[in-house]
């Protein structure tokens, strides 16, 4: 009996033990097979084939098993993209430039190599925070930056170049790394702001590189072009939604009520070919320092970053709500805004219709009536008429002819010339042309750009102005964006002094700076200096301002030159500058 | 040996007479210059330039008229000549001075172009010394938001 009672003692036992290990197995089992863990994704995901990045992963992962960091860190940023990673090398020590990585480093800043990894919450498609892994031969660390913590920053809330700004650029360009996002709302006002308009929002516009190739490793400035758009509306208060859809106030988002400037920012960096088998990267895998560390928060009391300033911060969006976790900015995926007609396609196209209207109206015929054009004190000038016809079934169908026919020529003074017209029945003023005596630059003036613009406002069938040179250059001037001329017709008192630009003016120290670079730099020595510096410090004002000026080549043909002014941060300490730089484009 | 010694005297003598102390910072030296540019206005250009702590490097001619650009109306004075379009930015600041009676930008090109590009060199100080000064203002090269 006692043994029957031990075998069933025994056989319950060893039932419950099997059950148990069924039901244990079971729960263990499913989820492991179908959902990696927290950490083996954290580890796992978004991988690439890179050594250097294989050894701080490695090192990570010795960490978290002594320090359990990883769950913490996903909930508070989600996870990393270690394929993103973005590096800056020890070897930077020699560059003295402004670095927007520099922000949040708590080391000085050349003793080690940083790694930025980019992390991306599961539920949103932007870059929201960078562990930054800072290793030296005898130590490595980790910190965090969160894309809040520009709030912290110092903020100048009319100025461009703030610690808060070059924050949010940097995690812009992290996002345009892992996302390729080029657009993004600003929706924190403080920041970006200039001449007390609200900004609306930031374009990447190129991505340079300019290497300078040392050892085996590439030197790199990395640079971020650019635009900052902001709300503008001096002239019509318009209402409805932006570009994007959303409420905007009083601004319709529409080219009379905003305003925009090309801006750089520049940092430096080093990036290894991989010739010498690999950097130095993680070599310190075995310090201590503040490895483990968990993300920041909004609300907590954590050592602020670098350069934070109390006073002078961002106020706005912080203030409003102190635990605020939310950038001020928001990626921006195309939508009608960022859709624009290529200006180079449209100046190109304005440049066969000139090419046109100029063989077509017999100009070099009726310039050969006006004697001695080479050494003529005065300015002469005529009209352009061109002639339509009328279907005479429907009035209201009319077809522009190619018959055009010009006006008498008139003289004017040694600065300036009034051309006067009288159109008939079908017909229209198509252009102008009027000389430029020699003792004056050879292409249009301040004063020409304006005329053009109030005659092309009242009459529509008016293509442009065109002038003939002493030297015999010749140029044309023409409405190549209606809306942003119209915009710059409005800025003509601030613009114009008599028939130059005003000095004072935004417009007039662009022109004066141009004018240098382009007479000291670009044609020193040429014997055309002055009236090639001329034309080029005239186009490069006339950018984005819906004029665009042409010039005629060797084989008769108008080509418009348009030059690209730029914003870049040079220097640094009392030598940093904010300077333009020129591009000359659509060649 | 005794010739060699007035030689080297002379040219010390004349090296010390040429070269100015540099400032420290070059900004605000010549923003001191701008509030205190009563002091020169109306006066010959010689009177500034005797005056100034920095030594001038080039000369930058500005006719401003479109219809005469033989009158150069203002000009640019820089303290560091730059030696690409890398540096270029270095040549800012600079003082502009804005001349009572426009000068000859003809001439004064002329110069520049003898001079490896506006040197600062006998010429230009005898072309510029008897002008008078109208205005002074900085030119930062800074961009300014439009």
């Amino acid at each position: 009996m006692k043994r029957k009672l031990k075998l069933l003692l025994a056989l319950t036992i060893l039932s419950i033990v099997l059950i148990l290990g069924y039901i244990s197995c079971r729960k263990t089992d499913i989820p492991s097979a179908t959902i990696p863990s927290i950490e083996s994704k954290f580890f796992t995901s978004h991988r690439s084939a890179d050594p250097v990045e294989k050894t701080i992963v490695d090192f990570l992962e010795r960490e978290n098993s002594k320090k359990y960091f990883v769950e913490k860190t996903v909930n508070q940023i989600g996870f990393p993209r270690w394929d993103k990673t973005v590096k800056r090398s020890n070897k930077a020590t020699s560059v003295a430039r402004p670095s927007i990585m520099s922000v949040g480093d708590n080391a000085p800043a050349n003793t080690c190599d940083v790694y930025y990894i980019p992390f991306v919450r599961d539920s949103q498609n932007y870059v929201n925070a960078s562990m930054v892994i800072k290793a030296s031969p005898t130590d490595t660390s980790i910190s965090y930056l969160c894309d809040w913590q520009y709030s912290q920053l110092q903020n100048n809330s009319n100025a461009l170049d703030d610690q808060a700004e070059n924050f949010a650029i940097f995690f812009m360009f992290l996002d345009n790394n892992v996302f390729g996002h080029t657009k993004f709302k600003i929706t924190d006002k403080s920041i970006f702001r200039a001449n007390n308009h609200d900004p609306r929002d930031i374009t990447l516009n190129a991505y340079t590189n300019s290497n300078n190739r040392i050892n085996t490793v590439n030197y790199v400035e990395s640079c971020q072009d650019v635009t900052i758009s902001w709300k503008d509306c001096p002239y019509a208060h318009c209402s409805g939604v932006d570009a994007n859809g959303n409420s905007d106030g009083s601004c319709d988002g529409c080219p009379l009520c905003t305003n925009s400037i090309t801006y750089t920012y520049c940092w430096w960096q080093w990036i290894d070919d991989g010739s010498n088998g690999g950097t130095s990267g993680g070599s310190g895998t075995g310090g201590t320092g503040n490895s483990g560390s968990t993300p920041p928060t909004p609300c907590n009391t954590s050592p602020p970053l670098v350069g934070q300033s109390v006073q002078n911060s961002v106020t706005t969006f912080s203030a409003a709500d102190p635990c605020n976790s939310n950038p001020g900015w928001t990626p921006i995926s195309g939508g009608p805004s960022s859709v624009s007609p290529d200006p180079c396609s449209t100046a190109n196209n304005i440049a066969k219709q000139l090419d046109t209207l100029y063989a077509n109206s017999n100009i070099d015929a009726k310039l050969s009536n006006i004697p001695n054009l080479a050494t003529l004190a005065i300015e002469n000038g005529f009209p352009i008429i061109q002639n339509f016809s009328i279907n005479p079934y429907n009035s209201k169908d009319t077809t522009f002819t190619n018959s055009y026919c010009q006006g008498n020529i008139q003289t004017g003074t040694d600065s300036n010339i009034n051309i006067s017209y009288s159109v008939g029945y079908l017909n229209v003023l198509a252009a102008t042309l009027h000389t430029h005596p020699s003792i004056g630059y050879a292409a249009q003036s301040a004063y020409d750009i304006y005329a053009l613009i109030e005659i092309s406002m009242q009459n529509s069938y008016y293509k442009g102005g065109f002038v003939a040179a002493a030297n015999g250059s010749k140029y044309a001037v023409a409405i190549t964006d209606k809306t942003l001329a119209a915009a710059f017709l409005n800025k003509k008192a601030n613009n114009l002094n008599g028939t130059k630009w005003n000095e004072n003016s935004a417009i007039g120290i662009a022109y004066n700076d141009a004018y240098k670079y382009y007479s000291e730099k670009v044609y020193n020595g040429n014997p055309n200096q002055i009236n090639l510096a001329y034309e080029m410090a005239m186009a490069t004002t006339l950018n984005n301002t819906g004029v665009t000026l042409f010039k005629q080549d060797t084989n008769g043909n108008f080509k418009p030159i348009v030059v690209n002014r730029t914003s870049t941060i040079k220097g640094s300490g009392i030598f940093k500058r904010t300077v333009a730089t020129y591009t000359q484009t659509c060649n | 040996m005794k010739k060699t010694i007035i030689v080297l005297s002379f040219f010390l003598f004349t090296h010390v007479a040429t070269t100015k102390a540099q400032v420290p910072d070059t900004l605000a030296y010549l923003q001191n210059i701008v509030n205190n540019k009563s002091t020169y206005v109306g006066m010959p250009f010689s009177t500034l330039m005797n005056n100034l702590q920095i030594q001038i490097k080039f000369f930058s001619p500005f006719p401003s008229l479109p219809y005469d650009k033989t009158k150069e109306t203002s000009t640019d004075f820089g303290f560091y000549l730059s030696t690409s379009n890398e540096d270029y930015y270095l040549t800012y600041p600079r003082l502009e001075i804005y001349w009572q009676t426009p000068l000859n930008a003809n001439q004064s090109y002329i110069i520049w172009n003898n001079n490896n590009g506006g040197g600062w060199a006998a010429n230009a100080i005898a072309f510029y010394n008897s002008a008078i000064i109208a205005d002074i203002k900085i030119r930062s090269g800074t961009v300014a938001v439009e």
